[in-house]
């Protein structure tokens, strides 16, 4: 038998570890010492909280320092308003006092009933009573059920407490309150879930946005270049950079701005062996795109710089100061440009690339 | 550097004991945050007492710490050699607090990957100076002219705005530098906060009532947030200002339940809205929620519950008092407005003048209201993750399931009676929708409360399949985040290495594309700027922490131009050596460019113009011995 949920607390209560037979008590022990032999029927259930409560489970898990927490409802409240103890005979258990006639049938589900009455005869008197009104005369449902009977097998008083315990008006509201709570709840999430995936990842065209996927684009060239050595770019203006290609380090990198005369000074002045990166981003400075394209047509330089757009280009010396070779160029008209040189790569001046180059020219 | 070591663990002796001896803290996670929270509160109270007193001097932080150490130390060991058996039972026990959720197969790679935004944020920390807007600009300059004059003051600036902030932050700031030479540390100013986040996101949860394994995904969700990342890397405020929150959310909690032993974690709630309230104005909203949850009635008793109210009002005014007051104080007597620039009415009559309203202050973006901020922030389409981005930065987990969870855990919660589950997510949501401008990095406390709404979903809504369904999804999207997060377009490798290199070898730092890196590049070029004896004026510039040098030595200040006599007077007062102009239309560039019998350029490195001031000044005298030699640069 599957017992879950805040049943389980409630007929755990109802265990009396001093003696051989089942009673109910007042709250207190709360979780018992277990007899030995009923030891292995909790341990299931108390070990499920811990790493993968049950869906079911009441209670969620009280901090470590919480004995329990307050605002808990009192869940055997009306099933514990037991008479004193001492108004009982002896020799005879005091049990809870049943409920009124009128209340049990219509309450019992379909399953707990057909347990009970598969339930063979010599089943306790304690299971069957609440089943059974007709059992028990009424004088016996206002002071309590008075058992004379044996001791009932643990197994069958298990199943008979807990059949009883989900007979309760008050369990069988709450377990349709909690299970329609439950699917409300799943139903809003895996709803808003669906919505806000498709809003985030879902663009035109029923296709994953671009925003995503370019973003993703980038950064893995980011990473890519993180492996080497990167130049970004993202203002707009020219930008030269040197770059040592045997040692695979970049040695100094001048935001030019606008000034073109600038930017061929410092390709003048380029030390030997090395290499110069070109960037330019031109969101709407055409003049200067212009006038910097006519300086570099000198170098071997021969595309067209959209105004709008960015390029890229690396250039190696000669023995002579001032004699620049185009190694590679790249013109985009976009205001965003990837350049990447991979490592090994070989300059007109024979050098080779110690280590993949990476340009990154973006707004 | 010895001394920094030694005064912060100065500071952490004694928050360990004041957390160890705090009434009514049970437990180690209420004491682990109660260490975290104590940590700020004592470093700002002692550094505010010093700093109003006008002893403000490292040594005097140091001995004032010490002795604060050694009563609060030997308050505890005396109380454990009265009581032994009290403090020897309040053991930590992590491994129970994750037991579970270490043998999930998601936990591994999601703690690796935080593990390495902090190992990140310190690599970072070490190799680039201070860099950010608002750091560079107010956070971090008033904490060098404190440390400077060795008193708090109000720093007339040219950026008034940004100096009528309250400067709570600017505070554990001078903690970072007053021991040390070096800024570096400033970068990892809310580092521990990011932590503190994490911690208090993962008890709010368990106090909600989430389960242990489930409640770490509180943790999860605020520790990965882009946002959080990004912003760690920054002397910023809005991490310190989510974490407080939720530490102030948890000990509120902790109270309703423990309010029977006394105000003890309301007093820590107290700390908590405080320190908030001297980083941020906008956390009287924060106080107000916090307010209302403290002092809801707990007992049916009405006339003990009268008697503990004042209590309550003590526990949550007292520290806010102490703490927090005097930037309020400071503005009410300067600008005759406590929360000035912004001002005050109720039903359109001024209270307080102000120039300027909350949304006009905060709006990045014109035109664009607070909804579709939100909505924007939630589609995230950004080019990068960014520090301060206005739209995004909460990670594709909150958007696709933190928002579902939210929904499905406030309405199970409230059909399940749940009340400490609802009131967490009702003050959040409330606190959201308080706030003026929905801008990503003034809420950051939602992607915990989206966590922590997430756990109670896996464990209340969903079977075992869905529950392995939704784990693996929120990590793949947690850890897809995480691989964008490091990405800056200003930013690569060689710029990492270039900045931190130049500035280990002393070369001055390349005026490349790395930030406001330029700034620190103009001074470090620039001859004769950065030197002890140099005071400067500078306009036009809202970076003013650059102007500084390299060990904060020179004298930086801003002058009102009222008129140009009424100015000059002053510069020639203040024994000024340069003046630097950040912008060419500024009245003073006009005015030094008309008398360049006392202005003499300098250098010139556009935006920048520097002059050197003529006056009988010694130094002044020696540099223009030198004006002909190395001084002036060409246009």
């Amino acid at each position: 038998m599957i017992i879950k949920g805040h049943n389980i607390r409630r007929v755990r209560r109802t265990l009396d570890p001093s003696g051989d037979f089942w009673t109910l008590r007042p709250r207190q022990p709360r979780f018992p010492t277990p007899a030995p032999g009923l030891a292995s029927s909790r341990t299931p259930a108390a070990a499920s909280t811990l790493d993968e409560p049950a869906p079911e489970a009441a209670a969620p898990e009280p901090p470590p320092h919480e004995a329990r927490p307050p605002e808990e409802p009192p869940l055997e409240a009306p099933l514990l308003a037991v008479p004193p103890v001492a108004a009982a005979p002896p020799g005879v258990r005091p049990l809870e006092p049943l409920r009124a006639p009128e209340e049990t049938p219509d309450e019992t589900p379909p399953r707990e009933a057909s347990a009970s009455k598969a339930r063979p005869l010599e089943a306790p008197a304690v299971a069957e009573a609440p089943t059974s009104p007709e059992a028990a005369p009424p004088s016996h449902s206002s002071t309590g059920v008075l058992l004379q009977a044996a001791a009932p097998e643990p197994g069958e008083a298990w199943q008979a407490l807990y059949a009883r315990s989900t007979t309760s008006r008050r369990a069988r509201r709450t377990r349709t309150r909690l299970s329609r709570a439950r699917a409300l709840a799943r139903t809003a999430f895996v709803l808003i879930s669906l919505l806000a995936s498709a809003y985030y990842w879902v663009g035109p065209g029923l296709q994953l946005r671009p925003e995503r996927t370019a973003m993703a684009g980038r950064v893995f060239e980011w990473w890519q270049g993180m492996r080497g050595v990167a130049l970004t770019h993202h203002r707009a203006g020219l930008q030269v950079a040197y770059l040592d290609p045997q040692t695979g380090r970049l040695f100094g990198v001048w935001d030019a701005q606008a000034d073109v005369e600038l930017v061929k000074r410092l390709l003048l002045l380029l030390p030997e062996g090395q290499w110069a990166a070109v960037t330019v981003l031109t969101p709407g400075d055409v003049e200067t795109t212009t006038l910097l394209q006519d300086a570099l047509q000198e170098y071997g330089w021969v595309q067209e710089v959209p105004p709008h757009g960015a390029a890229a280009a690396i250039f190696s010396r000669s023995t002579q100061p001032g004699q620049l070779q185009l190694i590679h160029a790249q013109v985009s008209s976009d205001p965003a440009l990837v350049l990447s040189l991979p490592r090994g790569m070989a300059g007109q001046d024979g050098t080779r690339l110690a280590s993949s180059f990476y340009i990154h020219v973006a707004e | 550097m010895m001394l920094y070591v030694a005064a912060t663990l100065l500071v952490w002796l004694s928050a360990a004991t004041a957390a160890a001896r705090w009434p009514t803290l049970e437990g180690p996670l209420d004491r682990l945050l109660a260490w975290f929270l104590m940590v700020p509160t004592l470093i700002t109270a002692t550094t505010l007492l010093l700093g109003l007193v006008g002893w403000l001097t490292p040594g005097r932080l140091l001995v004032l710490n010490a002795v604060l150490a050694l009563v609060l130390g030997g308050t505890a060991l005396w109380s454990r050699w009265r009581n032994p058996r009290r403090l020897a039972a309040d053991r930590l026990q992590f491994g129970d607090q994750l037991a579970g959720a270490v043998r999930q197969p998601w936990f591994w790679p999601l703690i690796v990957g935080w593990m390495c935004t902090l190992l990140w944020s310190l690599f970072m920390g070490l190799k680039v100076p201070p860099f950010g807007w608002d750091a560079l600009s107010y956070h971090i300059p008033p904490a060098v002219w404190w440390l400077q004059e060795g008193r708090i003051y109000p720093v007339p600036s040219e950026f008034t705005f940004g100096y009528a902030y309250p400067q709570g932050m600017s505070l554990l700031i001078l903690w970072q530098l007053a021991f040390t030479a070096t800024d570096h540390l400033v970068n990892w100013l809310q580092l521990p906060f990011a932590i503190m986040g994490c911690v208090a996101a993962y008890a709010l949860a368990r106090e909600a009532g989430v389960g242990r394994s489930w409640a770490l995904w509180a943790s999860l969700f605020w520790g990965l947030a882009p946002l959080v990342v990004e912003q760690t890397l920054v002397p910023y405020t809005d991490v310190a200002i989510a974490a407080l929150t939720l530490t102030a959310l948890y000990f509120v909690l902790r109270f309703w339940r423990r309010s029977r032993n006394g105000a003890g974690h309301l007093w820590l709630a107290g700390c908590a809205v405080a320190l908030m309230l001297g980083i941020k104005a906008n956390a009287f909203l924060t106080l107000g929620l916090v307010a209302l949850l403290a002092l809801a009635p707990l007992r049916r008793n009405r006339r003990r519950y009268i008697k503990e109210l004042v209590w309550r009002a003590l526990a949550l005014a007292v520290p806010s008092l102490l703490l927090a007051s005097y930037w309020y104080i400071r503005n009410l007597v300067l600008y005759h407005n406590p929360i000035y620039p912004v001002a005050v009415k109720v039903l359109g009559i001024p209270i307080f003048p102000g120039p300027r309203t909350v949304a006009s202050l905060i709006t990045v973006t014109p035109g664009q209201t607070p909804w579709e901020t939100l909505l924007k922030g939630l589609r995230e389409a950004i080019v990068t993750y960014s520090y301060d981005s206005p739209t995004g930065g909460f990670g594709a987990v909150f958007t696709c399931l933190g928002l579902a969870a939210l929904a499905g855990a406030l309405i199970h919660g409230f059909q399940r009676r749940r009340w400490r589950l609802a009131a967490v997510l009702s003050v959040g949501l409330l606190l959201f929708l308080m706030q003026p401008v929905k801008y990503p990095r003034y809420v950051l406390y939602l992607p915990a409360l989206a966590g922590l709404a997430f756990g109670y979903c896996l464990q209340h809504l969903f079977g075992r399949t869905g529950r392995r369904l939704l784990q693996g999804a929120a990590a793949a999207m947690l850890l897809y985040t995480l691989f964008l997060v490091p990405y800056q377009p200003q930013l690569s490798a060689e710029d990492i290495w270039q900045v931190g290199t130049a500035e280990a070898s002393g070369e001055p730092l390349w005026a490349g594309s790395f930030g406001h890196a330029r700034h620190y590049g103009f001074v470090a070029t620039t001859p004769h700027l950065a030197h002890p004896e140099s005071r400067i004026a500078y306009t036009g510039t809202e970076f003013v922490y650059p102007l500084m040098g390299p060990n904060r030595s020179s004298r930086v200040y801003h002058i009102p131009p009222v008129n140009y006599d009424q100015w000059l007077a002053e510069l020639l007062e203040r024994q000024t050596t340069f003046l630097i102009v950040g912008r060419d239309w500024t009245v003073e560039q006009g005015w030094a460019q008309q008398h360049p019998e006392i202005f003499i350029r300098w250098a010139r490195q556009w935006p920048f113009t520097v002059y050197l001031i003529r006056s009988d000044e010694p130094r002044n005298q020696m540099l223009l011995q030198l004006v002909q030699t190395e001084g002036v640069a060409t246009e």
